[in-house]
C-alpha cells in the first residue's frame, strides 16, 4: 500500500472509532476537499502539530452549528453558541483524533509525536494554502447531528518511518519531587 | 476520598466527572488543568485523595513528568494513579509504567465510560 493510501485508511480507522466510542455514532466519510462555502458564516478550526518521523499538521474544521452539536453530543448538554466549553471541546477531539490517527499509523512504523492543540475561529472565510512541498489528505465526515472537515497537511515526501530520537527534556520531575516533599511535609 | 481529575480541556474533565456520577460516586471531585495545578491540588490535599486520573500531554508540566514526581514522594507514591490519555502505544504505556512503577491503570483515549467505569470502579468501593 503506498504511504498517501496508509494514512487515508489510518483517518478513515480513527475516525470510525472515535465516532463510535465518544459519541456513539457511525459517520459516513468521503475524500473531499476543504472550500468554505460560506452558509455558516462562522468557523472553528482545531489543529495539532505532528513532529518527528512525519512533520504536519491535522485540522478539524466545524461551522459553528456542528461545533456546538457535537460538543451538545459530548457533555449531553445543549450547546447553541461558540463559549469555552465549545471551542474546549473540538480542540479535544482535534487531540484525540490525532491520538487515534498515531495509534494506527504505528502498525506501519510511522513514529511522531503530537503537539497541544490550538483551537482557533473566525468569521466569513477560511482557506487552508496549499504551500509548496506539501500535500493535503481531507476528509468529509458527517453523521445525522453535525459535519466537519479533517484535514491532514504532510509534506508531499513523507520521511516516515524513521523512529524520532528520544526527546531530550529536562528532568522536571526533580522539582514536582521536591515541590510535592515540601507541600506534605508541612502538614 | 477525593478524586483528583488532571487533565487541560475543560470538556474532558466534565466527561470524566459525569461518567463517575452516573457510576453512582459521589466523591468530591477536585480539578487541575496541568501538572503544576495537579503538584498543588495534591500536596496540599494529599491526605484526602485517594485517587487521581491524569492526561499525558498538557501545557506547563506534562502528566508524565508530573507521575514521574509522584512516584519519588512517599507520601503520595501510593496514592492509586490511573492515566487517560490518547497516547496509546506500546513504547507510551511503557514509558509510563516506567516513570512511575505503582501505577494502577492506563485508559486510551477515546474511551467509553463503561471502560473507565470499571478501571476506577476497584478504588473508589
Amino acid at each position: 500500500m503506498e504511504t498517501k493510501e496508509i494514512f487515508i485508511q489510518s483517518l478513515k480507522n480513527a475516525v470510525m472509532e472515535v465516532f463510535s466510542t465518544t459519541l456513539s455514532l457511525i459517520p459516513e466519510i468521503k475524500e473531499k476537499e476543504f472550500v468554505f462555502d460560506g452558509e455558516q458564516k462562522e468557523v472553528v478550526l482545531s489543529c495539532i502539530g505532528l513532529a518527528g518521523g512525519i512533520e504536519g499538521t491535522l485540522n478539524l474544521i466545524f461551522s459553528r452549528d456542528s461545533a456546538c452539536n457535537m460538543v451538545s453530543r459530548l457533555l449531553n448538554s445543549e450547546q447553541v453558541e461558540l463559549n469555552q466549553d465549545v471551542l474546549d471541546g473540538t480542540g479535544e477531539m482535534a487531540n484525540i483524533f490525532a491520538g487515534c490517527f498515531k495509534r494506527h499509523l504505528e502498525s506501519a512504523k510511522f513514529n511522531f509525536e503530537l503537539s497541544i492543540p490550538s483551537v482557533i475561529h473566525g468569521m466569513d472565510s477560511l482557506h487552508i494554502v496549499k504551500l509548496t512541498k506539501t500535500e493535503q489528505i481531507s476528509l468529509y465526515i458527517s453523521c445525522h447531528y453535525f459535519d466537519l472537515f479533517l484535514v491532514l497537511v504532510i509534506p508531499s515526501e513523507v520521511q516516515g518511518r524513521i523512529r524520532p530520537e528520544e526527546q531530550k527534556r529536562s528532568d522536571q520531575s526533580k522539582d514536582v519531587s521536591k515541590i510535592l516533599g515540601d507541600l506534605t511535609k508541612e502538614k | 476520598m477525593k478524586i483528583l481529575v488532571v487533565d487541560d480541556s475543560a470538556v474532558q474533565r466534565k466527561i470524566i466527572i459525569q461518567i463517575i456520577r452516573q457510576a453512582g460516586f459521589n466523591n468530591d471531585v477536585l480539578e487541575a488543568q496541568d501538572g503544576r495545578d495537579a503538584i498543588q491540588k495534591l500536596g496540599l490535599n494529599f491526605k484526602d485523595v485517594g485517587l487521581v486520573l491524569c492526561d499525558w500531554n498538557m501545557p506547563n508540566l506534562s502528566g508524565i513528568e508530573f507521575i514521574e514526581g509522584v512516584a519519588k514522594v512517599p507520601q503520595v507514591a501510593a496514592i492509586p494513579l490511573i492515566m487517560v490519555t490518547t497516547e496509546g502505544t506500546e513504547n507510551k504505556i511503557e514509558e509510563a509504567y516506567s516513570k512511575h512503577p505503582r501505577l494502577a491503570g492506563y485508559i486510551i483515549k477515546p474511551f467509553t465510560a463503561e471502560q473507565l467505569k470499571s478501571k476506577i470502579e476497584p478504588f473508589l468501593k
